[in-house]
């Protein structure tokens, strides 16, 4: 279980808010076909105002 | 691609990480001898390269290019995120500044207490190793995406890794002058653009600048960076008053 946390932690940084965030972003890129761009770098971004949000570690 | 974004964040994420690596290593060099500083770095040096040369080519042989920017670009997001928030954190004084004296005095008290030579080569490698870890995942990722430019993108951290070792043999004291937090926003700006900008394009994003739209991601995520560090600054200075 410790491994998976050091994994979970090296790649995401110990957000939560991250990898949803960007799991969205690329589901959305593909499923929404107006405005992809737009939307896929709109979640991106306000993925990364949010994680700036969470507590610091 | 622009071969000098690749060499500059390979060279900025690499000297950031050498350096914290350096002031284990000093502080190993200072108490078991520079003879476990340098093997155990040297060990380390060899198994990171050893990981690219063998990832690279597996990542680039084992799928399509658009499919590999779908697999390496959010990768390159979360790293992005991760080291952009911190900096963030640390500008809006949310999360204490890099002190590397301070490092450099705990690891000296704690490697004290142990004089072993093996010791001191098991510190010193793990240090280096770590640090370089998440250095050798981003040069792969930037290898096997951009095969054209692999020498820009692996010059780079090979650069870092020279002016380091170079600086540190040559100082003996840790890089405590260094604008750590600076150069960590840059890394994470660098690769937060082109995470972005790769898994777009691994979604059949077409981009409408092309390929100086990342220049545009560059100046976007920066600007985005300095409002948050002011907001943070202000909404947590009254939280705490």
């Amino acid at each position: 279980m410790r491994v998976v946390n050091e994994i979970y932690d090296f790649i995401t940084g110990g957000s939560v808010v991250t990898p949803v965030g960007v799991a969205c972003a690329i589901a959305a890129a593909f499923l929404m076909p107006a405005f992809r761009a737009e939307t896929f770098v709109g979640i991106v971004a306000l993925t990364f105002v949010a994680s700036t949000f969470e507590a610091p570690n | 691609m622009n071969p000098w974004v690749l060499a500059g964040t390979t060279f900025f994420a690499s000297a950031v990480e050498f350096i914290e690596a350096a002031t284990i290593v000093l502080a190993v060099a200072v108490t078991q001898g520079w003879r476990a500083a340098i093997g155990g770095t040297i060990a380390a040096t060899v198994v990171l390269i050893a990981l690219v040369a063998v990832g690279t080519p597996i990542l680039m042989n084992a799928v399509d290019l658009q499919r590999l920017e779908l697999i390496v670009g959010p990768f390159l997001i979360l790293f992005g995120i991760g080291w952009l928030r911190k900096a963030v954190w640390r500008y809006a004084g949310r999360k204490a500044l890099h002190d590397e004296d301070a490092i450099y005095r705990r690891q000296v008290e704690h490697l004290s207490a142990r004089r072993e030579e093996r010791y001191g080569f098991a510190v010193a490698f793990q240090g280096v190793f770590v640090e370089g870890l998440e250095v050798a995942v981003i040069v792969v990722t930037f290898a096997a995406s951009t095969p054209a430019l692999v020498a820009w993108s692996t010059g780079g951290a090979i650069l870092a890794l020279v002016v380091v070792v170079v600086a540190t043999i040559a100082l003996r004291t840790p890089f405590s002058r260094v604008p750590e937090n600076l150069l960590k926003g840059v890394v994470g700006v660098m690769l937060l653009s082109l995470g972005t900008f790769w898994t777009g394009e691994g979604a059949r994003i077409a981009w409408p600048l092309e390929d100086a739209t990342l220049f545009a991601f560059i100046a976007g995520y920066t600007i985005l960076s300095l409002v948050l560090v002011a907001v943070q600054r202000k909404v947590f200075y009254a939280r705490s008053q």
